[in-house]
């Protein structure tokens, strides 16, 4: 579980994360979203203790970063693939970080063999490319065994197969009722992993829901009255349930904002037969940009992921 | 919440951070290369200087003084220290360069943790280089005598002994202030520089009016290691309990500083 409230940081002039309250729970991949410079980042080493909020806090399982008693056995997390020594080996690596967090050398075999790194194990991190320093990254974030894992854009430099595989490992995590946070920029990425999006633009929280909201929320649908004349009828009752609605040739409409089988439900309610239902092909990229293009008035909404 | 804490209910301790500062040390080559390098550096360079002295001194080596021969050999301990300037430098430096730092300060968010750690390894590995140097440079400035067919220094003359060991302590105080200014200035060149400077301030000093340096020159680092290994000219001279106190005051002040800054600031 992470939960942030109110989170702020200013870096002298610029205002990098501006207010954000969001809720991480177990048991599902959360997708961190927002184009590059949106502040995912800074969010993230605020979440690790890295970098201290202006204000407001932010906690791991409740507590602070900083006042966690054994942080690696809380949350693993991976930020940067190329911070590591280029000169260590990935097992030397492995091992000082399993010191560190007071966890014995056992774990650093059985984290190799994990992310697929055990062959490689004895040659130096620079010959590494970035997809399996991206593995042994991850298998520094899984030695603690947390209940929690933090990723920075995992997928950058993966070749299909290690998308495949981070994609599997992450929900085979939130299976096991883990929670699992993963930063992107790129909505089409998140959209087979993640079951839930917390989205930002300009540090500030634009949409935090599920993957199916988003997808239901961003659809359209053409709808059309059987009997031309009961098209206002029928918009009329749609705009009452919440819908945005578009008129269109021969009283055919285009409605948003509204689930296909709610609108069905409504026409069956008036008694209005309809001659067409179809939901447009909608990609969630696109829901996504139309969220966060629209950064001067973000539809903020700071409800909490259930 | 509280369960998955209680789970856990001991944390890593110092004793993991140093753990971790001993590993990450002996997996990379430069950090042990650099203490070999120390080493045999130090070695040629107290043979350069004992059997040079003619040159420097003016005067062949069988009308000095045994002692003198021995002493000559001992600034090989002093040229150590500069390559492990380098190397305390780099231990902190380097996971500045690296990026290191950022998995390093998740994993130790108590970052003076982290920074006691590379202290302790720093200094065992300084003060172990420094050891073998000081014995190897006393046998090299007696090997010099005795190959020119001369008698040899005793080795266990008290004045002889107490510069070798104060020669000792030279090392392990400057590669842990170039650690410490490492850590300050988050780069392993403003670490050697800091170090270089503090190494070289007593000349400067020297070159003060009187009263001024009367004043600076007894308050450095220099002014202590010379008064314990008693080499200290008259403007420096302190009674040794007073020199050690003084040498302790500089680093807790310089490890009090970079906790400070490692906990202020944002890693």
């Amino acid at each position: 579980m992470i939960s942030a409230r109110g989170l702020i940081k200013r870096y002298s002039e610029v205002l990098a994360v501006d207010g954000l309250s969001f809720d991480v729970t177990p048991g599902a991949v959360t997708g961190f979203l927002g184009p590059n410079g949106s502040g995912k980042s800074t969010t993230m080493r605020m979440i690790l203790g890295l970098d201290a909020p202006t204000s407001g806090s932010v906690t791991v399982n409740g507590h602070p970063y900083r006042e966690l008693v054994a942080p690696a056995r809380e949350i693993g997390a991976l930020l940067d693939p190329r911070c590591m020594h280029p000169g260590r080996t990935a097992r030397a690596h492995l091992r000082w970080m399993a010191d560190a967090a007071g966890i014995g050398r056992r774990r650093v075999e059985e984290v190799l063999e994990l992310v697929g790194v055990a062959a490689a194990a004895d040659r130096r991190v620079d010959t590494f490319s970035l997809g399996m320093r991206q593995r042994l990254g991850i298998a520094g974030a899984l030695l603690g065994e947390p209940g929690v894992l933090l990723l920075d854009e995992p997928l950058n430099g993966l070749d299909p197969e290690g998308i495949r595989w981070i994609r599997s490992l992450l929900c085979e995590l939130a299976a096991g009722g883990r929670t699992v946070f993963v930063s992107s920029h790129l909505m089409n990425e998140m959209e087979e992993t993640a079951d839930r999006v917390v989205i930002i633009n300009s540090g500030r929280l634009v949409a935090a829901l599920e993957i199916s909201e988003l997808r239901s929320r961003g659809i359209a649908v053409r709808v059309g009255a059987a009997d031309p004349a009961q098209a206002s009828v029928l918009a009329e009752a749609l705009c009452r349930a919440g819908a945005t609605v578009a008129g269109g040739p021969a009283g055919g409409l285009t409605v948003r904002g509204v689930a296909p089988e709610r609108i069905g439900r409504l026409a069956l309610e008036h008694r209005i037969a309809l001659r067409e239902l179809a939901p447009q092909t909608h990609r969630l990229e696109e829901s996504f940009l139309e969220l966060t293009a629209d950064a001067s008035a973000p539809t903020a909404r700071t409800e909490h992921l259930v | 919440m509280t369960t998955t804490l209680a789970a856990h209910p001991t944390g890593p301790g110092p004793r993991a951070a140093l753990r971790a500062e001993h590993t990450k040390f002996w997996s990379v080559r430069t950090l042990p290369g650099l203490a070999v390098t120390a080493l045999v550096t130090a070695v040629v360079m107290a043979l350069l200087f004992a059997v040079s002295l003619p040159i420097t001194q003016g005067t062949a080596i069988a009308d000095l003084a045994p002692t003198t021969v021995v002493e000559a050999a001992l600034v090989g301990v002093d040229v150590a220290a500069v390559v492990l300037i380098v190397l305390g430098a780099l231990f902190m430096g380097s996971e500045y360069s690296s990026g290191l730092a950022q998995p390093t300060f998740i994993l130790t968010p108590r970052r003076g943790r982290v920074l006691l750690a590379k202290a302790a390894v720093t200094v065992v590995v300084a003060a172990g280089v420094a050891l073998a140097v000081a014995a190897l440079c006393l046998l090299v400035g007696q090997a010099v005598l005795l190959g020119s067919d001369l008698p040899g220094a005793d080795l266990g003359d008290p004045g002889l002994l107490r510069l070798a060991a104060g020669s000792v302590l030279v090392p392990v105080f400057y590669a842990l202030i170039a650690l410490v200014a490492a850590t300050l200035t988050r780069s392993t060149g403003g670490g050697i520089v800091a170090a270089l400077v503090l190494l070289a301030l007593p000349t400067v000093l020297g070159w003060l009016p009187g009263p001024l340096a009367a004043v600076l020159v007894p308050a450095l680092p220099a002014a202590a290691l010379h008064s314990i290994s008693g080499t200290a000219a008259p403007v420096e001279a302190s009674p040794a309990g007073a020199a050690a106190v003084l040498l302790l005051v500089w680093v807790a002040a310089g490890l009090g500083a970079a906790a400070l800054r490692l906990r202020a600031r944002d890693a």
